[in-house]
């Protein structure tokens, strides 16, 4: 799931959170630290509406995506973009 | 009055810091791990989430690849059944517990595997090659205790992770008596490694570890809710949840963190130290007296346990009138026929270990008692 907001005065839409479904709780707060750790600000959050194949939780990220996503292959921590 | 040495069965006291962490387990960590978004299942999960970073750091190993289990046992029939699963040649050292003899030996009589036992010498590159001859083409998997669990005998664990290394089998490790003891980093060739949560680490009972390094896969042997892929009727590939259904023991895996922390606060090297000075009092309290057999050979390395005999006196009876005075320690045969079939002890041995928290003074008291007994007993 993304969500956008708009900012005008930037010239359009920005993106301002990615929500990356998790496999296991495990791996969804080690994906946390890491984010975290690397300066990537992002949240722990239980999903309302959980893909089958995860564990039900994800991580809602603010910011550089891309990055964030790096980050997590580096680390071979899975994760699934909504 | 008691006076515990019998701390290779579990470790007893803990430390104040363990009781305080079981206390705040069961005051504040009433939700269950993993399952719910609401305060007391997030504040629950992040709990056991911080005492499986705990043990990982420990252990040099990554979080998710830490598996709380109910004891060392319970880890290493996940390992030795999980990975042993279709088949192929298993070898396992002559001194080994039952808790990896009895897996082995029962998927041997179900020939779903072919086993061979490796004879250990007191001399350590002896042990090592008698692995080396058993190995063969389709040998899967060593099993090897760090150290026994009846002499506290010392495995020359990293040439043999080597030895696994070089023929790419999988090294399964038992650390029961070795972990807290010795530092041990599952980098130094060790695949798996099962331990206790009760023992060396000093977290309550119930309480076991499996640490892999994620190089060998591990086949369930128990399916269940993991809390992931809910709608799945399959179990989970992806680790820790594909070998640990079921609600996990959270108070445990807390007491087991807070076990680890008492561990690094005081010093493994230290605990060690204390524990064999302590060993090495009661023996020298026992030395010169002829009636007592002590299984301990100069060529060989040991964890701080002294397994001894008195005389004609059976273990059992001996245990029994120490147990008198108040003094706590195992007699008979510690679960652990392979061992005493090659100690060839007809009736066990008696097993001193200390911990921690042992007295160097409670040592040498023994050690006089047990020498007035002995001198007691016509013979």
């Amino acid at each position: 799931m993304l969500q956008y907001l708009l900012y005008p005065e930037k010239g359009g839409l920005i993106l301002t959170v990615i929500i990356m479904e998790m496999p296991s709780y495990t791996f969804a707060v080690k994906g946390e630290k890491l984010l975290k750790a690397r300066g990537i600000s992002c949240d722990l959050k239980r999903n309302v509406n959980a893909s089958p194949g995860s564990c039900g939780y994800s991580l809602h990220v603010r910011g550089d995506a891309k990055k964030a996503a790096e980050i997590l292959k580096m680390n071979a921590v899975p994760f699934i973009i909504k | 009055m008691i006076i515990n040495f019998d701390n290779a069965a579990t470790t007893y006291p803990k430390p104040p810091e363990v009781k305080r962490a079981v206390i705040r387990a069961v005051e504040q960590y009433g939700g269950n791990s993993g399952r719910g978004g609401h305060a007391l299942a997030m504040r629950t999960s992040h709990a056991l989430y911080s005492a499986r970073t705990a043990a990982a750091e420990f252990f040099g190993a990554q979080p998710e690849n830490v598996i709380f289990t109910l004891n060392c046992t319970h880890a290493l029939n996940l390992a030795i059944q999980g990975l042993m699963k279709d088949g192929g040649h298993l070898i396992m050292s002559s001194m080994e517990h039952n808790s990896a003899a009895r897996p082995g030996a029962q998927l041997a009589l179900e020939k779903k595997i072919s086993l061979s036992i490796a004879q250990v010498c007191p001399d350590d590159s002896c042990t090592v090659q008698n692995f080396r001859k058993l190995i063969r083409p389709d040998t899967k998997a060593i099993v090897c205790t760090l150290a026994s669990n009846v002499t506290g005998q010392l495995m020359p664990w990293k040439e043999i992770g080597q030895l696994c290394r070089e023929h790419n089998i999988c090294f399964i490790a038992d650390g029961a008596q070795a972990c807290g003891i010795v530092d041990i980093d599952i980098s130094d060739g060790i695949n798996i490694l099962c331990t206790a949560g009760h023992k060396g680490l000093y977290g309550i009972t119930g309480t076991g570890l499996l640490i892999t390094d994620g190089k060998y896969k591990i086949s369930p042997i128990i399916q269940g809710g993991t809390g992931s892929a809910s709608l799945s009727l399959k179990q989970p590939d992806i680790l820790p949840d594909s070998l640990e259904s079921g609600t996990p023991c959270i108070i445990g895996a807390m007491s087991v963190k807070a076990g680890i922390g008492f561990i690094r606060k005081k010093g493994i090297d230290r605990i060690y130290s204390h524990e064999e000075n302590v060993c090495r009092s009661f023996i020298k309290g026992l030395e010169k007296n002829r009636k007592i057999t002590i299984y301990r050979d100069p060529q060989s390395n040991y964890v701080p346990i002294v397994s001894f005999n008195a005389a004609e006196i059976p273990s059992e009876e001996l245990a029994e009138k120490l147990a008198q005075h108040g003094y706590c320690l195992r007699a008979g045969f510690h679960c652990a026929a392979l061992a005493h079939t090659q100690l060839g002890t007809k009736t066990g041995t008696v097993r001193f270990a200390p911990s921690a928290f042992s007295k160097e003074s409670d040592g040498v008291a023994l050690a006089n008692l047990i020498n007035k007994i002995s001198n007691l007993k016509n013979l």
